[in-house]
């Protein structure tokens, strides 16, 4: 076999060998060590983003929830498509904290994301299953986990808050003279009228 | 008469005018001129004063928050961004901008740097964001973030923060099928030609006991009365090289826990784990293929 036979046979067994190749994965905000601390009668939604890497293919997911039924629901679904590269796709909890719930009880929520890699013609079939498991503990408000904004990027320095202040007060008081000033001049242009009359 | 009460009226009216706008002018210039107690207002005519004004040490005015870190999967970096500014009594020029920097540390770690840029200069302050490239397996829980500016006299400023890295379970398996060679009825210890190989893609550790197998039975394909049953196969890890004598025993529908396998995190080639299988005994069973596929698929599970 000469040289490009051979790399023609490689590249056919890196592709082949490709194909079998599938991952999925999820991320966990919260896990064993580091747990959701929410207040009673609090209620939070909680995002897991599934994630597939760049070289993969486009992979389907199921997720079903297995512990802490009482204070949590999947309300993204249990099925889920993931793209090559994607990271947004999210399975998000709501966790609700009964009103009346002590502070130091705790609960433990659970769900299993599973996965099937492609692969066929074999005796038996490999899936990939994610056991991903959390502790909720009740604490006070002041202590509970604190919520990450959103958009972080635009939040002012107190200084250009301060700033934005001055200018719209200064606008504010620019526009009052004005409005003042104008409400003067037509009284002047009625009592004109009313004159020359 | 009205014509001289209008008069009166309209220089009241001019006075109290000029006395608001006075006002305003004089709350504008004060918060104009106003910035942090620096001496902003030189002498309007020359004299023989000489003031010799020192460096003045930069300081670093805000950090933001950074938010949590969802890692990508192996192969891919994750860039996290770092966004701070600085301010320099001397003036914004006075920082160098290539002295700005930022590094994530966590113990036992390594540190993760990154590349600073110039975002905006506002008065005498400038803001940098900073971009690091966090690897799929750097350690979940708190890190934290230092930042560093230095001015022209090479003063240097510095402040940090933590920020929490979230946990990522991927795993990849290949292949993720397992065959048997052709058996006879009665035949014994046959080992799959098949090895499992399991790849870490995320920051999250598997000690042992953490991974599970779930098998279900092999149904004949042509006639499903027929199976090889669940427990007539013995699967282990890469520890335990005796999978027919020493591996554990698959369970119906169950997950069996891999005691002695464990999946660490870390670079490509340390993030490994091999699976091997083991057909204890062939039952008598006619000749036909056998599988467990579909909704029978065997799972890999990490806890």
């Amino acid at each position: 076999m000469d040289y490009s036979h051979k790399l023609i046979t490689l590249i056919i067994i890196l592709i082949l060998t490709a194909n079998l190749v599938v991952a999925l994965g999820v991320n966990s905000p919260y896990w064993n060590g580091n747990p959701l601390k929410i207040s009673s009668g609090e209620t939070r939604e909680v995002s897991f983003p599934l994630v597939n890497s760049i070289n993969e293919k486009t992979t389907e997911a199921t997720v079903s929830l297995t512990e802490g039924t009482e204070i949590a629901e999947i309300i993204s679904g249990e099925k889920y498509t993931v793209k090559p590269g994607e990271n947004d796709k999210n399975i998000i909890l709501r966790i609700t904290i009964p009103e009346n719930v002590q502070l130091g009880d705790s609960y433990n929520v659970k769900f299993v994301v599973r996965y099937s890699p492609q692969g066929e013609g074999a005796n038996v079939k490999l899936d990939v299953e994610y056991n991903v498991d959390f502790p909720v503990e009740v604490v006070s408000e002041e202590n509970a986990t604190p919520t990450m904004p959103k958009y972080p990027g635009i939040t002012g320095t107190e200084e250009g808050k301060t700033k934005t202040i001055i200018i719209i007060a200064m606008l504010a008081i620019i526009i009052l003279i004005i409005i003042i000033i104008l409400l003067k001049v037509r009284k002047e242009q009625q009592e004109k009228i009313i004159l020359n009359r | 008469m009205k014509k001289s009460r209008n008069g009166v009226r309209k220089k009241r009216g001019f006075k109290i005018a000029i006395i608001i706008i006075a006002i305003i002018l004089l709350i504008a210039v004060f918060f104009i001129f106003r910035q942090k107690g620096d001496v902003n207002l030189a002498p309007s005519q020359p004299t023989q004063m000489r003031v010799g004004v020192g460096n003045a040490n930069p300081s670093i005015t805000n950090l933001q928050a950074i938010p949590n870190v969802n890692l990508n999967p192996s192969p891919s970096t994750t860039d996290a961004l770092v966004t701070f500014t600085a301010r320099d009594s001397n003036g914004a020029n006075d920082l160098v901008d290539s002295s700005a920097s930022a590094q994530f540390t966590n113990t036992g770690e390594p540190t993760r740097t990154g590349t600073c840029s110039l975002q905006s200069t506002a008065g005498k302050e400038k803001t940098y964001q900073c971009t690091i490239g966090m690897s799929y397996f750097d350690k979940s829980g708190s890190w934290t973030a230092i930042v560093n500016v230095s001015d022209s006299q090479a003063a240097s400023a510095q402040s940090s923060s933590t920020f929490t890295v979230n946990l990522l379970r991927d795993i990849s398996i290949t292949p993720a099928i397992i065959n048997f060679p052709t058996v006879a009825p009665g035949d014994t210890n046959v080992l799959s030609t098949d090895t499992t190989t399991i790849t870490n893609n995320g920051n999250f550790e598997a000690p042992p006991g953490t991974i599970l197998a779930t098998a279900y039975d092999l149904i004949g394909e042509t006639n499903p009365s027929e199976l090889i049953p669940t427990a007539n196969f013995k699967i282990a890890g890469s520890f335990q090289s005796n999978v027919c004598g020493l591996g554990e025993t698959l369970s119906p529908s169950s997950p069996i826990t891999l005691t002695t396998s464990k999946l660490p995190r870390g670079p490509s080639g340390s993030n490994t784990e091999a699976i091997t299988y083991c057909l204890t005994s062939v039952p008598e069973i006619s000749s036909q293929f056998y599988s467990a596929t579909g909704g029978s698929s065997w799972i890999i599970a990490i806890n």
